[in-house]
């Protein structure tokens, strides 16, 4: 109770140190320095090399020297990928800006490559810009195997027309120097390059590493330190450019972290104590993350045998006292489908994360979707309404956990928050929470109840009633699934029914009577509006920002309230000649064989939004297992103007 | 607080009951004053804090004025009983405040232990009256004439049975010769963990007569065993004494037997003279109290049960047979298969 | 945790309870269903130990058995089909002082909830777990439940149940870390309530294969003693 405040534990604290080189005389070579306001840096190995851990750390002494900074995760699907092989490519893209970064941009500028085969794999993928610089590792061209040989010069080949500048490196010949095997000291130099590259601060990085390899030993600590100096010195002596993106001045602390991570922390500030789960990707991090450090703050982390049963763990300890929170992603989210029916009917708060992936079925459990906004809303036999919440930012997921909770438990509501794998990965700094200790839950009130008072008291006009939790004298009930009067009697008879039905959906008309109309972004009034909720917001405000230069009458509105509905949204609709959703999982697209207006499948938001303004709201909508990039939206916006002259 | 560093070392090692008994207090504290603010209709405050209790995710987005207007419910107490309430608040931070030092009680030489440890106990057990008279005005039944007293000192003696459970742990120190041990023994109650660090000359086995089959005892010179007094889940006390006295440690989770929860480490002949109150013919007798207790079964197999023989087959037996039988668990074949086939 | 702190202090009183006191709604099972007989025996278990009703909760499943915590005086949970068990687990870790009573019927225990006995049994909180076994599908009428004699005609296998049935205690018995398991009748009140009060008194997981008759649709299939 009387402790440091949970919150503000084991992160990163970024400190704006003044950014330049660390060293005065730089080695060798003469190089230009390009000023820039961005750039989109890529490291990627076999999986097992370690490029995250350099990106990771690459990324943290970016953020410290105040640059804006989106790390995204390329993650292959399995865990052990044979090596040198496309599929297997893992890694991390991080854009680096001058002021505040909010998604991962468009295309990659540099990019470190283990392998050629894994830099085929996002020349492939379309990640690279045709002007990209590559360092690549250059022992594969020369190795024993044959096939080997012949794999490079192919990939050689098939690179050659692009345009891009390739700089081979020894890195396996130079780390040899220093350690037995180059598989675990490259991306070490890896680091060392970037750092000369940009131009990072030593002693930053020095102690970055320190932090990442606490748990090792003072020899892990030097060999690293050594490494990152042989890639440094290295680049000093044979490249000829470096690169410099001036931070702009901030003051304020900066916070680095994943959007996991800031949901599990957020989740402590927010004062619940259980976390029942079963591990899914790419949900489960937040479980780690809080088993580090729950119960240090006297919670627990409950890994239960499955979903259902981690929904159930919720629920009876929501029941008993404050409220309780599961995790988990899509497959996940169907099996508590039942029980998230009882803790409705038996309004029972409850707060559910589920970290979006790509579906159905097992999908694409590492990539990105927003495909289970309907199953939110619901995924439900009966009817059972709840309360959806979309955060936006990474920022956001530590903060949404103090709402969704506050909102459980004034409404007696199950709250989902909607994540998903962007956010879940994507590394991001954001000003540092000033922690309220008003955020946490008080304990249970377990004060005797009054002659009179009812489990389900629910006032005639809002349907809002406090609960009673055991322990409470003279408030002994059962609480049911089954149909019940408010005072928790099992009652079959219309009337019952009907009333029980209207009282648990008013909550969510209350709810939505107190919430603020949003703000468009860019123009109150015009040609397009752009309409996204979730991980987007950061992509889609850039391309806004883009096209309104380039001329076009557009602007955007991110939803953060998907249920119930942020109000107002008609009349903002009416000030555009056109609406369209801008989301990441799968609609028809018109033209399709068979695909008529009438039987056209809708971006998701799309079709709610539809639903409930009667506007005409199209969807551009994307899965390519991977965030969306502001350049292809800005085509999309292209695409979606309505002709001159329609009204 | 004493500088003795005995002091310092048990009530480190005590830390964890301490910690139980803070956080009650630090509970109570949160719950009373958010009782005191539903008692004050100050709306400003109300809609400050549940604006701020929504977090910045809802800053701008939800209506905090508005939901306070629907959810606000205030409570209400007779006017007479308002500063009853502010000084149960007071109470319970005080309590906080004091923090540690409010576990230890320094007995002056030639003063009573008894007394000391008594009033050591109320002092903190004011927190068990705040609570009980907050708690008393949330559910309307608080009686000024009936309830005022639990505002003052609470004595060990009111305490509730619950109450005693969570009893704040004491680090007592006191001379060897102001050890009349007798009336202790009252407070051994609940899961109540006293500590005596003991000053100077100290009779062999000054516990030992508080030996019961439910409360740990442990002598020790340092801090050997301390972490079973913080962790017991009955009530314990421990006394740090010098050198040359008697060291055991008396556990009840360790068996049914005294002698299977007596460990000795050391026992030492009973001292040639009379220390404090304490006769010779007393410490002898504490000492050989303490080896009575520590000497196992006299005659092993005498009361083992009848040799190789099965019980008697009683109806109790029979019916636990035909039970077992019902689990398929025993070698013949279940009846249950047999009645439908 | 804290979310108790002050009840435990300020709930302690002088109270002493009658059996009236754990009484809820009139119990509809049928007439000559064992679960009156265990409901029986619940109750007189509660006022022995002088349970404080608000500090006593009931959990159960869907099934006839189910309806068990309407019938008493307590806090009640009444839940989903074959899904009690979690829910007490999580009341137990939020409100350890609690006394947590789980009631299923075999259908709800060893058919759609055994993934979580299984587990509950094996993470062994501090529970008493009250299964009622009248080897058939009650609720529902008459379907076949794992715990169905073989050859007992059902709605749903009429020409006799097809396989053996699945033995709760050995299964229970094989699951590592189970603490307590035992097996009795609703039928023989002495040892029922005999092994209630055990299986309370135990710390940990109590599970209770409690063998009921079920008048209306396996009348006979228990044996005669
Ligand atoms: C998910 C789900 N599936 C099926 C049912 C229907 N159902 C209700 S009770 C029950 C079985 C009852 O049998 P048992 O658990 O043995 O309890 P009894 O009624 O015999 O006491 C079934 C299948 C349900 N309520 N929920
Ligand atoms: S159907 Fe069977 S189990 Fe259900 S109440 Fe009737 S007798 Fe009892």
């Amino acid at each position: 109770m009387l402790r440091v405040h949970p919150a503000m534990r084991g992160i990163v604290t970024v400190a704006n140190h003044v950014a330049g080189p660390a060293d005065a005389a730089s080695p060798g070579r003469p190089h230009t320095v390009h000023r820039m306001r961005e750039h989109t840096v890529e490291v990627v190995s076999d999986s097992g090399e370690g490029a995250q851990k350099c990106s990771q750390i690459f990324g943290a002494v970016s953020a410290k020297m105040g640059n804006g900074v989106w790390t995204v995760e390329i993650i292959p699907a399995e865990i052990q990928p044979p090596a040198r092989a496309p599929e297997g490519a893992s890694g991390n893209r991080i854009r680096l800006g001058a002021g505040q970064v909010t998604n991962w941009g468009d295309d990659t500028n540099l990019v470190v490559a283990f392998n050629e085969q894994v830099l085929l794999a996002r020349h492939r993928a379309g990640a690279l810009a045709r002007d990209a610089t590559i360092l690549l590792e250059d022992k594969w061209a020369t190795d024993d195997d044959a096939d080997i040989r012949d794999a490079w010069l192919q990939a050689m080949r098939e690179i050659a027309d692009v345009g891009y500048r390739v700089v081979t490196v020894p890195m396996e010949e130079r780390c040899l120097t220093l350690v037995d095997d180059a598989r675990k000291g490259k991306n070490m130099f890896a680091l060392g390059m970037l750092a000369f590259i940009y131009q990072r601060n030593l002693d930053l990085v020095f102690e970055q590493i320190a932090h990442t390899f606490r748990k090792k030993s003072d020899a892990v600590y030097a060999r690293n330190v050594d490494l990152v100096r042989l890639g440094y010195d290295w680049a000093g002596a044979h490249l000829d450019f470096r690169i410099e993106i001036t931070p702009e001045p901030n003051d304020r602390p900066m916070v680095v972290m994943n959007g996991n991570e800031a949901i599990g922390m957020g989740a402590i500030a927010s004062g619940m104590e259980l976390c029942a789960m079963y591990p899914i990707t790419p949900a489960t991090s937040v479980s780690h993350y809080l088993s580090e450090v729950f119960e240090r703050f006297g919670g627990v982390v409950h890994q239960a045998e499955d979903e259902i049963a981690a929904a159930g763990v919720a629920i009876g300890a929501s029941y008993a006292g404050k409220v309780a929170f599961t995790i988990t992603s899509g497959p996940g989210l169907a099996l508590k489908t039942e029980f998230l029916g009882l803790a409705v009917m038996t309004e029972v708060p409850l707060v559910v994360v589920n970290v979006q992936r790509g579906g159905p079925s097992t999908g694409l459990p590492t990539k990105v979707e927003q495909s289970d906004l309907l199953a939110a809303l619901f995924a439900q036999p009966g009817d059972a309404p709840r309360v959806v919440i979309a955060p936006a930012t990474i920022e956001e997921c530590f903060h949404v956990m103090t709402t969704a909770r506050r909102i459980a438990e004034a409404f007696r509501a199950v709250v989902i928050v909607l994540s998903d794998a962007n956010l879940a990965t994507g590394v991001q700094p954001f000003p540092r929470p000033e922690v309220d200790t008003r955020w946490h839950a008080e304990p249970a009130d377990l004060s005797a109840v009054l002659a009179g008072r009812k489990p389900y008291g629910w006032d005639e006009s809002t349907g809002l009633s406090r609960r009673i939790v055991p322990g409470q004298r003279g408030g002994m009930h059962t609480v049911t699934g089954l149909s019940h009067d408010e005072g928790s009697k099992v009652a079959y008879s219309a009337g019952v029914h009907g009333r029980g039905m209207a009282m648990r959906s008013r909550k969510i008309a209350v709810l939505s009577s107190l919430l603020t109309p949003p703000t468009p972004y860019g123009a109150e009034e015009g040609d397009l509006l752009i309409v996204g909720w979730g991980s987007t917001k950061g992509a889609i405000e850039e391309a806004v920002d883009r096209a309104r230069a380039a001329g076009l009458s557009v602007a955007s509105l991110h939803l953060r309230f998907l249920s119930p509905m942020e109000p107002g949204l008609t009349a903002i609709f009416q000030r555009f000649r056109r609406v369209a959703t801008v989301e990441i999982n799968y609609s028809d697209t018109m033209g399709d064989p068979y695909v008529t207006e009438e039987n056209r499948r809708r971006g998701q938001l799309s079709w709610l939004l539809r639903a409930q303004t009667l506007v005409d709201v199209d969807c551009w909508t994307r899965v390519p297992g991977e965030p969306l990039r502001p350049g292809a939206i800005v085509q999309a916006m292209h695409d979606l103007m309505p002709p001159r002259g329609d009204a | 607080m004493p500088s003795d560093p005995r002091v310092h070392l048990a009530l480190e090692r005590l830390a964890p009951p301490i910690a139980d008994f803070r956080s009650i207090v630090v509970g109570a504290l949160a719950q009373a004053e958010g009782f005191v603010a539903s008692v004050d209709p100050d709306d400003e405050t109300r809609v400050a804090t549940a604006r701020a209790a929504l977090g910045p995710f809802a800053e701008g987005r939800i209506d905090a004025r508005a939901l306070v207007a629907l959810t606000a419910e205030r409570a209400a107490i007779p006017a007479a009983y308002r500063d009853r309430l502010d000084r149960a608040v007071a109470v319970l931070r005080d309590v906080l405040e004091r923090g540690v030092a409010l576990h230890v009680v320094d007995v002056p030489s030639g003063t009573s232990l008894v007394a000391a440890v008594e009033g050591g106990l109320a002092r903190a057990g004011r927190a068990f009256g705040a609570v009980l008279a907050v708690e008393l005005m949330k559910g309307g039944r608080y009686r000024g004439e009936e309830h005022d007293g639990l505002l003052d000192q609470l004595a060990f003696r009111s305490w509730t049975r619950v109450e005693r459970r969570f009893a704040p742990p004491l680090v007592v120190l006191v001379d060897g010769t102001d050890l009349h041990i007798g009336g202790l023994a009252d407070f051994l109650d609940g899961r109540e963990k006293i500590v005596l660090v003991v000053r100077g000359a100290c009779p062999p086995a000054p516990l030992a007569r508080l030996i019961t089959p439910r409360t740990l005892v442990l002598q020790t010179v340092d801090d050997a065993g301390l972490e079973q007094v913080a962790n017991s889940a009955d009530t314990a006390v421990a006394a740090m004494v010098p050198d040359g006295c008697a060291l055991f440690l008396h556990d009840p989770g360790l068996g049914r037997e005294a002698w299977q929860r007596m460990s000795i480490w050391n026992m030492p002949r009973a001292p040639r003279q009379s220390l404090g109150g304490m006769s010779v013919w007393q410490m002898e007798e504490d000492l050989r109290h303490l080896s009575a207790l520590a000497a196992g079964p006299v005659a092993a197999g005498e009361s083992t049960p009848r040799a190789g023989g099965a019980p008697a087959p009683g109806a109790v037996d029979a019916l636990s047979r035909w039970l077992l039988e019902q689990s398929s668990l025993s070698p013949e074949e279940p009846p249950m298969r047999e009645a439908r086939s | 945790m804290s979310s108790c702190s002050l009840h435990v202090l300020t709930n302690d009183d002088d109270r002493t309870f009658t059996l009236s006191d754990y009484e809820g709604a009139r119990a509809r099972w049928c007439p000559g269903c064992g679960d009156h007989s265990v409901l029986a025996a619940v109750e007189k278990l509660l006022s022995a130990e002088q349970l404080k009703p608000e500090d006593t909760v009931f959990v159960s499943g869907i099934g006839c058995s189910s309806r068990f915590p309407h019938y008493l005086k307590t806090y009640g949970f009444h839940g989903v089909h074959g899904r009690a068990l979690p829910v007490a687990l999580g009341i137990k870790l939020h409100r350890p002082e609690l006394a947590v009573f789980v009631v299923m019927g075999d259908g709800d225990c060893t058919s759609i909830g055994a993934g979580h006995w299984v587990h509950t049994l094996r993470y062994n909180p501090d529970l008493v777990v009250l299964m009622l076994d009248n080897g058939i599908y009650g609720l529902t009428k008459n379907q076949t439940s794992p715990t169905t004699p073989q050859g007992v005609p059902s709605n749903t296998q009429p020409q006799g149940t097809i396989l053996p049935p699945l033995n709760p205690i050995s299964l229970a018995l094989g699951v590592s870390n189970a603490s307590f398991v035992a097996q009795t009748a609703e039928f023989v009140p002495a040892h029922l309530y005999a092994t209630l009060r055990a299986a309370f008194h135990h710390r940990g997981l109590s599970f209770v294969r409690i063998l009921q008759r079920c008048p209306v649709f396996t009348r006979g299939s228990l044996p005669r003693r």
